[in-house]
């Protein structure tokens, strides 16, 4: 058997409804990160930074047909999608990084409504130590995982 | 330890069905990885996966599908008796080409619907490319002990085929 290479540095599962999560002290040790959303909308935000440095383009399907957008904004989030049932799944690559912007690529599914897929940047060099999970209210028992991915 | 390997089953010979039993209702997510080729001479062809055996009309999708030349999507409109599954490449398609398949199940062992979010790819080398992104979600509400993946019809997944189940904890 291999050596795993994704382990889990934080998991938290609400006991009640909730409007954010936060991910913090994210240790440094990983090439990647992936962190999985057990709801079909949320919005993600690194280090703090509520500056209009997030930018992305984005593909979705639904019943109104194919779409696709780009734009910037103050976080990486879904285009399409409403707050319903789903997951949510964001990589983002390089992030302990001092000399690059980061990248990342953001699924949204949201039950049977929309399927969307974004590639997203945060335009900072600094290393992402925080990530808030935010944007809508999140209702008990959604989960979080944070996965960090091994060089 | 995040991502753990269940099983892996290789096909040694063509086969209708794959199935994964017993899961273990110890973790919090699933991953399925499917690698696989149709016998069927054209057109290619889906899978169809279940869970538990239930083939009832407990399944919703919403996809969108790029061909190379075009972009579509497609909504049920009612619930379905399957999830979709992996596209194969038709036994016609180039030799040694098989499809790749990526399916992400949350939360499996809930008493709630489940989600799934679903890549997947279909590329022959040649004048036949597929792929798609799907929102899935079965409605059953007891956890997730079994996952059946099908042919539609008379159909086989060829020798080689793989498919892998992960669970996240």
């Amino acid at each position: 058997m291999a050596t795993p290479t994704y382990d889990l540095l934080d998991s938290t599962t609400l006991a009640s409804s909730a409007s954010s999560v936060t991910f913090s002290s994210i240790s440094q040790d990983y090439r990647d990160l992936v962190l999985v959303v057990g709801w079909g909308y949320a919005d993600f935000r690194f280090n703090s930074d509520t500056g209009s440095n997030y930018s992305k383009v984005v593909m979705a399907g639904r019943s109104a047909g194919a779409s696709s957008a780009s734009g910037t904004g103050t976080v990486i989030g879904p285009q399409y999608a409403s707050s319903v049932a789903g997951v949510s799944i964001l990589q983002i690559m390089d992030y302990s990084a001092t000399d690059k912007h980061k990248s990342c690529l953001l699924r949204i599914s949201s039950n049977a409504s929309v399927t969307e897929a974004t590639a997203g940047r945060w335009a900072n060099t600094a290393a992402l130590t925080a990530i808030e999970v935010r944007g809508t209210t999140f209702p008990a028992d959604t989960t979080f995982h944070l996965f960090g991915i091994a060089s | 330890m995040a991502y753990e390997l269940i099983e892996t089953i290789e096909l040694a010979s063509a086969a209708s069905s794959i199935e994964f039993t017993s899961i273990p209702q110890d973790g919090v997510d699933l991953l399925l990885v499917v690698s696989g080729r149709s016998d069927k001479a054209t057109p290619v062809s889906d899978l169809l996966i279940r869970f538990n055996a239930d083939s009832t009309n407990s399944y919703d999708r919403v996809q969108l599908v790029g061909s190379g030349t075009a972009v579509s999507t497609f909504k049920t409109s009612s619930s379905e008796p399957y999830l979709i599954g992996p596209r194969l490449p038709a036994a016609t398609s180039t030799a040694n080409t098989f499809s790749n398949d990526q399916i992400y199940i949350s939360n499996y062992t809930s008493s709630s619907a489940k989600s799934i979010s679903q890549d997947k790819v279909s590329e022959d080398n040649a004048t036949t490319a597929y792929q798609a992104i799907l929102a899935q979600s079965w409605s059953g509400s007891v956890g997730i002990t079994s996952i059946t993946i099908e042919t539609f019809g008379v159909e086989q997944m060829v020798a080689d085929t793989t498919a892998s189940l992960y669970k996240i904890s």
